[in-house]
C-alpha cells in the first residue's frame, strides 16, 4: 500500500498508510479502536475503495479492481461478526465457499461440474475435519456454538487455497479453549499463505506475529517485531495500557 | 440485609426441544456476579430470559422482589435493569448521539447518567456523536452499546461480554468504570469470557455448564484450582 488515504464524508479515517507485507509474513495489526484497522482491510479486499493511494496485491495493481477480482487474485478475508449461512449445514456452507470461488466456466460446463462435485465433497469433509467440525457436517450454522462459528468462517477463509488471508479478530468472543483452538488453526497454516491479522488479545497477537503494525486515528504510529512493539512507549500508552487484557 | 436486587430460582428455558438452562438459582445482592464459562453453555440464553427476549418454561425471577416473567423486554427495561448485548446490536440508521438521548431514562435523585455523562466516559463516541452507527468501528460500537445501556439509569446492568473487540487499554477503562458505576450503588451481571477482565471486575463468580451452574463461590478460589478451571473452562491444567 502507498500513501493510500480513505475518506468517509469529512471523517479522514485513513490517513496516507504505507504498508508492506512480504510473502509468507504473519502481519498483525493493532490499534485502539476507530483506528482504521477494519477500513484498511475494507480497502486491502476491495469492499472499500481508496480515497486517494495505491494498492499492489502480488505485483498486480488492484487500487481499482472490484472485490471478486481480488478475490481470483487469492485474497479471503473473515469479518468481526459472523457471516454464514445459518440455515444451511458446515458441509453446505463449506460447499458453497468452494462453488463461489469457482470460475463462470466451472459452473455452466455440466461434465466437469459433476467431477468437481466428487472433487468438492471431498476437500469439504477433509476442510471439516481441520477445523474440528469433522463430526458436525450436517449440523446447521444456527446450532453451531460461537466458537465452532469461528472455526467455520476459518474453514470457509481457507478451503479455496488462499494466498492473502485477512482475519479480523478471529478470537472475538471466545472462550480461552476455543482461542486456543483457532490460535492453532492459524498458526498451523502453511507459509505459502500470507496472513494479516488484527487482533486485540495480545497473547493472540505476540503468538502469531512476525512484525506487527501499530495504528491510530488512522496514521501509523509504529512497526517492527513484536519485541519491540511491546516496549514501544506510545503503544504501551494509547493503546496497551495496564494489564487486565494480559 | 438488604433484599437481592436480582433473584433467579430453578429457571429453566427450553428452545423446542432443546433443553438449554436446567435449573438456575441466582441471587446478585448489591455488587458484581461474573458468570463465566465455554461457549454453549448457556450464559446468553441465561440473560436473555432475564431481559425478557427468552422464553422462560419454569421458574422464577424476581428484580426487586417483583416478578418479571413475562414482562416485555421494554417493560423491564423501564424498571431499571440496563442491557448491552453481544454483538453490540446497534441502530446503523441513528448516530451515536440520537442513540444516547431516545434510549435516556430520567430518575428521581443522586447522580444520573445522560450522553454527557457517557462522553466524558468514552471521549472517543463525543468525536463520533453526529455519525450514524453503521459508520462506528466495532469497538466504538460496544461502547456506544455500553453507554446506551447506561442512559437508561440502571439500578441492575446486564452485560453481555463487553469487552469483546475492545483495545486493552479501553479494557483497562472499562475495568474503572464498572467499579464506579458499582460505588453508586449499580449492580452488575456480567458474562464474560476473558477471565482477566471477569476478574478484575468481580469477586463473586458462578460457572456454567450444559445449562447448570457448576461453581458459586470467590474468583480466587475459583482461579487457584487448576482442576476447576481445566474441567470447566479449558484452561491451565
Amino acid at each position: 500500500m502507498r500513501s493510500v488515504t480513505k475518506y468517509f464524508g469529512g471523517v479522514q479515517a485513513v490517513r496516507d498508510i504505507d504498508l508492506d507485507v512480504a510473502y509468507g509474513e504473519r502481519k498483525v495489526l493493532i490499534g485502539t479502536n476507530g483506528a482504521g484497522k477494519t477500513t484498511l482491510f475494507n480497502l486491502i479486499a476491495g469492499d472499500l475503495h481508496v480515497t486517494s493511494g495505491k494498492i499492489e496485491l502480488f505485483g498486480h495493481n488492484v487500487t481499482n479492481l472490484m472485490v471478486h477480482r481480488r478475490v481470483r487474485l487469492g485474497i479471503r478475508r473473515t469479518y468481526q461478526t459472523s457471516a454464514l449461512f445459518d440455515g444451511l449445514s458446515v458441509r453446505e456452507n463449506l460447499y458453497l465457499g468452494l462453488l463461489g470461488a469457482g470460475s463462470l466456466w466451472d459452473k455452466l460446463n455440466f461434465i466437469r461440474r459433476t467431477r468437481l462435485d466428487k472433487s468438492r465433497s471431498k476437500e469439504v469433509v477433509a476442510t471439516a475435519g481441520v477445523i474440528g467440525l469433522g463430526e458436525r457436517l450436517d449440523t446447521q450454522a444456527v446450532e453451531l456454538s460461537h466458537g465452532e462459528r469461528r472455526q467455520l468462517e476459518f474453514g470457509l477463509s481457507v478451503i479455496t487455497k488462499p494466498r492473502l488471508l485477512l482475519f479480523d479478530e478471529p478470537t472475538a468472543g471466545l472462550s480461552t479453549d476455543e482461542r486456543g483452538t483457532m490460535l492453532k488453526l492459524i498458526q498451523d497454516l502453511s507459509r505459502d499463505v500470507t496472513i494479516v491479522l488484527i487482533e486485540h488479545d495480545m497473547d493472540v497477537a505476540f503468538s502469531v506475529a512476525d512484525t506487527i503494525t501499530a495504528l491510530h486515528e488512522g496514521k501509523i504510529i509504529a512497526k517492527g517485531l513484536p519485541e519491540e512493539i511491546r516496549k514501544n512507549e506510545l503503544v504501551q500508552q494509547i493503546y496497551l495500557g495496564g494489564s487486565v487484557h494480559a | 440485609m438488604p433484599e437481592p436486587i436480582l433473584v433467579i430460582k430453578d429457571l429453566h428455558v427450553k428452545y423446542g426441544g432443546s433443553h438449554v438452562l436446567r435449573g438456575i438459582s441466582l441471587a446478585l445482592d448489591h455488587g458484581v456476579v461474573a458468570i463465566v464459562g465455554r461457549n454453549g453453555m448457556g450464559k446468553t440464553t441465561l440473560v436473555s430470559a432475564i431481559i425478557g427476549l427468552a422464553p422462560v418454561y419454569s421458574g422464577s425471577v424476581l428484580f426487586n422482589g417483583l416478578s418479571i416473567i413475562g414482562l416485555q423486554p421494554y417493560q423491564i427495561a423501564s424498571q431499571g435493569i440496563g442491557y448491552v448485548p453481544q454483538g453490540r446490536r446497534i441502530f446503523t440508521s441513528l448516530t451515536v448521539d440520537e442513540h444516547l438521548r431516545f434510549a435516556a431514562r430520567k430518575v428521581d435523585g443522586g447522580e444520573t447518567w445522560d450522553a454527557e455523562k457517557v462522553y466524558d466516559l468514552f471521549p472517543r463516541l463525543k468525536e463520533r456523536r453526529r455519525q450514524s452507527g453503521s459508520s462506528l468501528s466495532g469497538g466504538e460500537q460496544q461502547m456506544l452499546a455500553i453507554g446506551r445501556a447506561l442512559v437508561i439509569n440502571p439500578r441492575l446492568l446486564v452485560m453481555d461480554e463487553p469487552s469483546e473487540g475492545l483495545a486493552p487499554i479501553i479494557v483497562d477503562q472499562l475495568v474503572h468504570t464498572c467499579k464506579n458505576l458499582m460505588a453508586t450503588g449499580i449492580s452488575i451481571l456480567l458474562v464474560e469470557q476473558k477471565l482477566a477482565f471477569a476478574a478484575s471486575v468481580a469477586d463473586r463468580v458462578e460457572v456454567m455448564v450444559t445449562g447448570k451452574m457448576v461453581y458459586q463461590g470467590d474468583f480466587a478460589t475459583l482461579l487457584s484450582n487448576h482442576q476447576l478451571t481445566q474441567q470447566y473452562l479449558g484452561v491451565g491444567g
